[in-house]
């Protein structure tokens, strides 16, 4: 029978049109990623894919951040009509990686506004490169009231620009993603914060400026190269030019946007963990040397362990991420169940079990509105995250992870 | 070229085209199938040396496509809409685009994990145990879901002037 359902689900490929799948483009988009998955930036895991509501813009772009014609659009609900010279608002694909924020894949009529607005200023802002380097344009496009793309520099590097508005956020504090990891903050003349990140190890060197401006914008401006590619173009210097460039104003009131994540606060949720397990159980690092201390990962904080008693070896993983509204609940998943706390908060417990492998989940929502997850499982991290048992049962109870999800300092 | 990227292409040259059918099955929409491709294999590539070594590559492909239009479908709360790019003439029935699109339907219609499963056990022709570890489910789970999806299929396409496949 197999043989025939096979063929019946070929049938439905029978008018398949032709791939606009381009090698350059997702080892771009990978690359994107990678870089930001490396500064702790990317937004948390991009399991949801949003409605490809693609905009049509017409009119000539050279900008290597334009998607490519044809890909996304399947009903446009906006189009910008533009002469080739005048700058058109887009709106970046909805898959698109790089960017602190998951891209809608559309834009508001306002959001398309302030993308032709920021492109345009950004045109006119002339770039401090030093001789003989040359930039492609750069198109700044609606993320999700946020704006960015990137420029190619001479030298196989790459430039991702973000602005978004800074929404009263405080500025940053350093994050060390690994010891090699060069971090500064400096106030600029204008009461400007800025923090330089430089990551020169690995595969490429990274460079980021973050500015929590004065005028109301935060910007973001990254160097990246390809792989093996260790020279900075552009200086310390030069990169806070780019992002105090007057041109990058956000015009836009946004969301109250809540503290970066930082080094220090991990530390004080490391804090809050202390004393945590229950007795008898022990902490033993994972392969990546992760020992239940918190860690800035992925614009949150993660503390990771693999926990071990008499009956083996299993696994925890505590998760806190920035408020954003919205409401613990089961999303009609079978396998969950709403359980109480203490405090008269409401936390989604989820049990899955495949292959001899169970796992419990509890999300909650702190009181300040923060998302926290802790996870246990039956099986080890032994280098590819807990996929195969260990011991009959994970090495926490339902009542261990509600404990620890009323932990009251446990919070962004 | 460095080897990551030229072993990456390798694999992007071999499998690109497999990733998107296999997609497109899953969400019906052959744009959307184009995103969730690239973004599983940009994925891909962001992990290659770590996939690669332990040869998890396809499985880890499947996962995030799974995952992404299983969420997609929670996210909205409503079944994706299916967007088509022709409207077949009547009088070319015989084309394949007609026959196509009815066994579109029939594999819209089906809750995304049952059609996920159907995807996976027949087109991709996974073992139980693999179309489990892909789906996150054990594989009694599987298998229900499978039979539950075959059966559904069978009926939706009972009305079809082409008996498809018999027995079960």
């Amino acid at each position: 029978m197999s043989d025939e359902v096979r063929e019946m689900i070929r049938t439905a490929l029978a008018d398949e049109p032709a791939s606009g799948l381009e090698f350059e483009r997702v080892v771009r988009d990978g690359r994107r990623r990678r870089a930001r998955r490396r500064l702790g930036v990317l937004s948390a895991a991009t399991t949801g894919v949003a409605a490809v509501v693609a905009v049509a813009v017409s009119g000539a772009s050279t900008s290597t951040s334009a998607p490519p014609a044809g890909v996304l659009s399947t009903a446009p609900t906006t189009t910008v009509t533009s002469s080739p010279a005048v700058a058109s608002g887009c709106a970046t694909p909805a898959m698109t990686g790089g960017f602190p924020d998951r891209p809608r894949g559309s834009a508001t009529p306002g959001e398309l506004a302030e993308s032709a607005r920021l492109t345009e200023a950004f045109g006119r802002f002339a770039l401090p490169l030093p001789a003989g380097v040359e930039a492609t344009p750069l198109r700044l496009c609606a993320i999700d009231e946020s704006w960015g793309g990137d420029f190619r520099l001479t030298g196989d590097r790459v430039v991702i620009v973000y602005v978004k508005p800074r929404g009263g956020q405080p500025p940053g504090e350093c994050v060390r993603f690994t010891p090699q990891v060069q971090c500064s903050v400096r106030v600029l003349p204008d009461g400007s914060t800025a923090r330089l990140t430089v990551e020169p190890a690995g595969e490429t060197t990274l460079v980021t400026a973050d500015v929590w401006r004065t005028d109301g914008t935060y910007a973001g401006v990254m160097e990246t190269g390809g792989t093996g590619s260790k020279n900075r173009v552009l200086d310390d210097d030069r990169l806070i030019a780019i992002a105090t460039a007057p041109q990058l104003r956000v015009q836009w009131t946004g969301r109250p946007t809540p503290p970066a994540p930082s080094d220090r606060r991990a530390a004080e949720l490391d804090a809050v963990l202390a004393g945590v397990l229950p007795a008898g159980i022990g902490i033993e690092p994972t392969p990546a040397g992760e020992a239940l201390d918190f860690r800035v990962r992925q614009g949150g904080y993660r503390a990771v362990a693999n926990l071990v008693d008499a009956a083996g070896r299993g696994w925890l993983m505590v998760t806190v991420d920035e408020p954003n509204g919205g409401e613990v609940d089961c999303g009609g998943r079978p396998e969950c169940r709403l359980v109480e706390l203490s405090n008269g908060r409401e936390g989604a417990l989820d049990t899955l079990t495949a292959g001899g492998l169970t796992r419990l989940s509890l999300h909650v929502k702190a009181a300040d509105g923060s998302r926290v997850g802790i996870h246990t499982a039956n099986g080890a991290d032994d280098g590819t995250g807990p996929d195969s048992p260990t011991r009959p049962t994970p090495p926490l109870t339902e009542a261990d992870l509600v404990r620890i999800a009323e932990l009251p300092d446990l919070h962004w | 070229m460095h080897d990551r990227d030229r072993e990456f292409r390798s694999y992007f040259e071999a499998r690109a085209a497999v990733v998107r059918r296999t997609a497109f099955l899953l969400c019906g929409d052959w744009h959307r199938a184009e995103d969730l491709a690239q973004t599983a294999l940009a994925k891909v590539y962001v992990h290659w040396g770590r996939l690669d070594r332990h040869g998890q590559v396809d499985a880890y492909v499947r996962k995030v496509l799974v995952r992404a239009v299983i969420d997609d479908s929670r996210w909205r709360g409503r079944r994706p809409e299916t967007v088509v790019e022709a409207v077949p003439e009547v009088a070319e029935a015989s084309t394949g685009v007609e026959e196509a699109m009815d066994v579109r339907r029939a594999l819209a219609a089906l809750p995304p994990r049952q059609r996920a499963a159907v995807v996976l056990r027949y087109w991709e022709d996974l073992p139980v145990a693999e179309t489990a570890a892909a789906l996150g489910c054990s594989e009694g789970t599987v298998k229900s879901q499978v039979s539950k999806g075959l059966d559904a299929l069978r009926r939706a396409l009972a009305t079809r002037r082409t008996v498809l496949w018999e027995g079960s």
